[in-house]
């Protein structure tokens, strides 16, 4: 079907100058009764031919339009005549553009950014892309700007932190950026940077993204409603695209921080036809600290790093190549030295992706995208020993990593048959390549080791989706995902149905509701739930099955037009099955014994269960004026259920989170100052924590514990129920000024200075359980007391931070 | 390189300006004291014993430090009725006994038979606990072999590993211990004997869940002596097949003993529970041991 369609498609679209009847005139006539012709071309930003995405073409007196495409490409097909077109996207000024459309037309539109443009920025009822026009729900569209603008902690910009700021989307530990969407786990957000897979998204320990805000175009997340064209993962789909580079001139930006720096140079290589982009990020904490170490106590440090590339080519309008990359690096090393010994470690992880895409417009209708995508997720430590004494020669060396490697072919159609249809539809296919671990131990003593475990699986699907303008009040986006997964002689072959209504009730007030199945096939193991590098990917395998889930989303959209606020309202319900946690107790590799994990098959470590989360949203928008920002709030519940856990009884998830508010704002009284603010309020994390203790007495089992042989005279602690303590509410204030001046030549400098968590509330970190001892000095022993007390540990309490920027 | 990305952690979260504070649990970690029955027969047994003790809240509940008596004092149940039970309605009531802070009977009693269902009611003021078990059956030969090496001290090692087959078609669920003694003879020519636990480490617990009737294995190693001659040794060698509830009764415990030590990446499990009625927690379960004494036979340095 899915041949048949491409083949029929493409062949119309190549022969759709050629009057000659023809099978292609029947599936037009199928779609179309009326004589018509269609505008198409690409929508680029003036002064660097950026190309531009969702950027709103809209047609008022025929209440039609359609939006630009992931790679600035429109399609709009008119009926003859005379037609005013206005072409609006956010941050930009709107175009006004009139045309007599006789023939077919091709455009190539060009929008001022709206900080340059010398016209003031009309905003126009119905024109701009609004919640209440479009037929997705549960998806947000970040503007890079406020990524730039909203307060960050040591002034790091990250993507991933303000997404958190979105409801539905919310934050685990503080100062984490993994992030946790709907009840879902971190494993089951897809990261997708220029259509490449992210496996690991954190530097240092969860603390910092790997995304370095200045190299970002947009960043657009998911969290239910999924259109087909997305799948492989049950909770949301974060797709982050990089700039294509200015092709224009040759441009750059520095920013220095205090605990790293960026840097990003973009422009032509041939002008007007290749441009690049480079940009380029590294903590220094490290470099800095090397003068106050005691060299005695030998060298060691930690750092993190980030590498985008990317280089954009245009053959001709109808072809264009892109080649995207990423590299990533955290670091940890120590050396320890001494007359006979010399001990070295290093621990690093990162991410690789490279993104090869060749986009081809097949006449004004059609446009193909197709990928070839590498990634790759690697952890590694190394431990060296060498000892040469009078007692001793000993040469130690201990490698231990894992890791993932994809190679994808993914292709991808747009279709624009009339105004009333926007079809996708496309195939992929990926190999994953999973080491879960690889071992390798020299030693003189107990001699080598050599283990490899490799898992390799193939994942396909199919897909064909449709954004169908029914009526002017009645939207339908159907949508099937044909998903395909083998592992050994193991298929899996999941139908997954998708479909989002909606309807309008009023020009600016839409009902929307949706429905979604996802299957998921690759699954992380995560003992801590806070992003540590140890944490593994595995495949589905025989024994593993994929995770699975379906969802329905019901919520309404208001806009309000002369004031451009918007608001939404949704409430969902997602049922999971086969979701996996470790077994009770069970890791694969403890972060604090890197050396656990030799001799453990992962597969005889996990149990699978059921999961649920239900709840609702509420998002008030302001996009455009001198005030922008949101206000979210979440109710919510999230549930699990394991045979095998908390005596197979349903329990909360660890970020079940019943509250969540988030406030946004960021004010612009004029162009050489922005003032922003953020305040968040989340009801605590659930913990496992010991609620009852025991004496600790003979039990008469004849196997004694060799571990716990003096058992007599102690308590032992114990938890009744998984998940059994909510930990306080936290709440934090954030604030951040910049200061900007523009100079000659678009060159501008700006000074940065933000607080994070201004009035230093000593938000949960962590919780554990300390004993307490009364008396201790006095001599008589019946009141020499101990007492057990719960100790919270919090972070990040008031941290200042100034950071410079110069552009030129 | 065990517990060292842990200490860089903490100085990184210390760096972020970390403080730890007490806090008011009340509201937050909400527990009511419960009584807490832990009891493990098996065939061999030299006495049925069930432990019937208070479970206090470990936080706000103030115990004494040095003094054993008191401490046993706090969690002391001495007038519970404990009766067990088999299906064919033979019974026993255990008694309390002071001594071993444990109710106690004559195994002769109440026979503990391999396949049989057990039954235990507890009554404490007034209030019926019960829980059932079936004790497993018992496994076959232990196979075993000894290596014997020096390590890098040049002290004596002895390598010691056993094999035995699961059973067919069920879960099945071992843990593995034992003893060695060994006796030396010094220079001032008195034997002197050192007795010992053997330790397994992860192989302690073994399950049938990556092959079903296949053969598990377990090693351990005992240090024999470095200068010294041995004049014998021996090793008693255990294996316990255990129910799946007493397994993780024990694992769980063991596990809890790294989340005890305040480790901020390992959570603390869930003891399981098999009591059937509300207020009381506890595991009530069947086991039965294979032994095997393997004599040591030290070759000279």
């Amino acid at each position: 079907m899915y041949c048949f369609l491409f083949f029929s498609i493409a062949l119309c679209s190549a022969n759709e100058t050629n009057d000659s009847p023809s099978f292609c005139n029947v599936v037009d006539d199928f779609i179309q009764s009326q004589h018509k012709f269609t505008i198409s071309g690409y929508v680029t930003e003036t002064g660097s031919k950026e190309n531009l995405l969702g950027v709103s073409i809209y047609v008022p007196e025929l209440k039609q339009g359609t939006t630009t495409n992931d790679y600035g490409f429109f399609s709009l097909t008119l009926p003859e005549g005379r037609h005013t077109i206005l072409i609006s996207y956010i941050g930009y000024a709107t175009k006004q553009e009139q045309i007599d459309l006789t023939d077919n037309t091709v455009w190539a539109i060009s929008l001022d950014s709206a900080a340059e443009s010398l016209e003031e920025v009309t905003v126009t009822a119905d024109n701009k892309v609004k919640e209440s026009k479009v037929t997705q729900m549960s998806t947000v569209r970040i503007n890079p700007l406020d990524i730039q603008d909203v307060p960050a902690l040591l002034g790091e910009k990250d993507v991933l932190k303000t997404l958190q700021l979105l409801p539905g989307i919310q934050g685990g530990s503080e100062g984490s950026s993994g992030f946790f969407v709907r009840g879902g786990t971190p494993d089951q957000n897809l990261i997708i940077l220029d259509d490449a897979t992210v496996y690991n998204s954190n530097h240092l320990f969860g603390f910092f993204s790997v995304f370095n805000g200045d190299a970002i175009k947009s960043v657009e997340a998911f969290k239910g409603g999924f259109p087909a064209r997305f799948g492989g993962r049950l909770s949301s789909v974060i797709k982050i695209d990089m700039k294509d580079g200015n092709k224009e001139r040759l441009s750059g930006k520095i920013n220095v921080g205090l605990i790293s720096s960026s840097a990003l140079l973009e422009g032509p290589i041939n002008k007007g036809k290749t441009s690049f982009i480079v940009s380029g990020r590294r903590t220094y904490a490290d470099v800095l600290a090397q003068p106050f170490l005691n060299e005695e106590d030998g060298k060691g440090g930690y750092y993190f790093a980030d590498l985008n590339l990317k280089i954009h080519h245009i053959f001709s309008p109808k072809d264009k190549l892109y080649w995207s990359n990423y590299y990533g690096r955290d670091k940890f090393y120590s050396n320890f030295k001494d007359e006979t010994s010399n001990d070295k470690t290093h621990l690093g992880w990162g991410n690789i992706t490279s993104t090869l895409r060749w986009n081809h417009q097949f006449g004004s209708k059609l446009f193909a995208n197709t990928s070839a995508i590498f990634s790759n997720y690697n952890f590694k430590i190394t431990n060296e020993y060498e000892e040469d004494s009078e007692f001793n020669q000993e040469t130690y060396s201990f490698n231990t990593s894992s890791g993932i490697n994809d190679y994808t072919l993914k292709t991808d159609f747009d279709y624009f048959p009339n105004s009333q249809h926007s079809i996708r539809f496309g195939a992929l296919a990926t190999r994953h390549n999973f080491t879960p671990q690889r071992t390798l131990i020299k030693d003189d003593f107990t001699g080598n080791v050599d283990k490899t475990q490799e898992l390799n699986s193939f994942e396909g699907a199919v897909y064909i989706e449709d954004d169908w303008k029914l009526t002017d009040k009645l939207r339908v986006s159907p949508g099937l995902r044909l998903s395909y997964f083998n592992y050994g002689g193991k298929n899996y072959v999941n139908p997954e149905l998708r479909l989002a209504v909606a309807y309008n009730v009023k020009s600016d007030l839409a009902v929307k509701t949706s429905y979604s199945q996802m299957n998921q096939y690759i699954h992380l193991l995560s003992s801590s739930g806070i992003g540590l590098p140890t944490d593994l990917w595995v495949s589905s395998t025989d024994r593993v099955k994929p995770q699975t889930s379906q969802q329905f989303a019901l919520g309404v959209a208001k806009d309000f037009f002369d004031t451009d606020y918007s608001v939404t309202l949704e409430g969902y319900y997602k049922h999971m099955n086969d979701v996996i946690a470790y077994k009770e107790g069970a890791s694969f590799l403890a972060i604090d014994d890197l050396g656990s994990g030799k001799t453990i098959d992962w597969q005889d470590n996990i149990t699978s269960g059921e999961g649920w989360a239900y709840g609702a949203e509420i998002l008030l928008r302001k996009q455009t004026g001198k005030l922008t920002g949101w206000l979210g709030y979440t109710l919510s519940w999230s549930e699990r259920q394991f045979d095998e856990l908390n005596l197979g009884n349903k329990f909360f998830d660890r970020y079940d989170r019943r509250h969540d508010i988030s406030v946004v704002g960021i004010y612009k009284p004029h162009d050489r100052v922005t003032l922003s603010a953020t305040w968040v309020l989340a009801t605590g994390n659930n913990y496992t924590l010991p609620n009852l203790q025991r004496l600790n007495f003979e039990s008469g089992f004849q196997l004694r514990d060799p571990n716990n042989f003096f058992n007599n005279y102690d308590t032992e602690e114990f938890a009744t129920g998984r998940n059994n303590f909510r930990g306080e509410t936290s709440h934090r204030l954030d604030l951040g000024v910049q200061f900007h001046k523009r100079k000659e030549k678009n060159r501008e400098r700006i000074w940065g200075v933000s607080l994070y968590n201004t009035y230093a509330r000593q938000n949960p970190f962590i919780y554990t359980i300390d004993e307490d001892f009364e008396d201790f000095d006095d001599q008589d022993s019946s009141s020499d007391i101990r007492q057990k007390e719960l100790k919270r540990t919090s972070v990040l309490l008031l941290i200042p931070s100034i950071n410079y920027t110069f552009k030129f | 390189m065990k517990n060292y990305i842990f200490p860089v952690l903490t100085i990184i979260l210390v760096v972020f300006l970390g403080c730890t504070k007490t806090v008011d649990a009340d509201n937050l970690l909400d527990t009511e004291e419960k009584v807490l029955i832990v009891g493990f027969i098996s065939p061999n047994d030299t006495v049925l014993r069930i432990n019937v003790t208070k479970a206090l809240p470990v936080i706000g509940t103030p115990l004494p430090n040095s003094n054993l008596e008191a401490l046993q004092s706090k969690f002391r149940i001495s007038d519970a009725v404990v009766t067990l039970s088999d299906e064919a309605g033979n019974s026993t009531v255990l008694d309390f006994s002071d001594d071993n802070q444990a109710y106690l009977a004559d195994p002769d009693s109440l026979p503990v038979i391999t396949g049989a269902t057990y039954l235990l009611n507890v009554s404490v003021n007034g209030k019926e606990f019960n829980a059932s078990c079936q004790i497993p059956e018992k496994i076959g030969e232990i196979a075993h072999q000894v290596v014997y090496r020096n390590d890098e001290f040049g002290s004596r090692i002895a390598e010691i590993s056993l094999a035995f087959t699961d059973f067919d078609n069920e879960r099945n669920f071992y843990m593995l211990g034992g003893t060695y003694s060994t006796i030396f003879t010094f220079e001032d020519g008195e034997p002197h004997t050192v007795e010992g636990l053997l330790f397994y480490d992860a192989n302690r617990f073994l399950t049938d869940n990556i092959e079903d009737g296949g053969t598990l294995s377990g090693q351990s190693e005992i240090f024999i002596g470095n200068e010294v001659e041995v004049d014998s040794g021996s090793v008693i060698l255990k294996v316990a097949h255990v129910e799946e509830i007493l397994f993780q009764q024990m694992r769980t415990s063991d596990l809890n003993i790294e989340a005890g030590d305040g480790n901020p990446f390992v959570e603390y499990s869930i003891s399981p529970n098999n009591i059937l009625d509300e207020g009381a927690v506890g595991v009530f379960a069947g086991y039965q041991v294979t032994e095997k004494e393997v004599v040591l036979e030290v070759p000279e340095n």
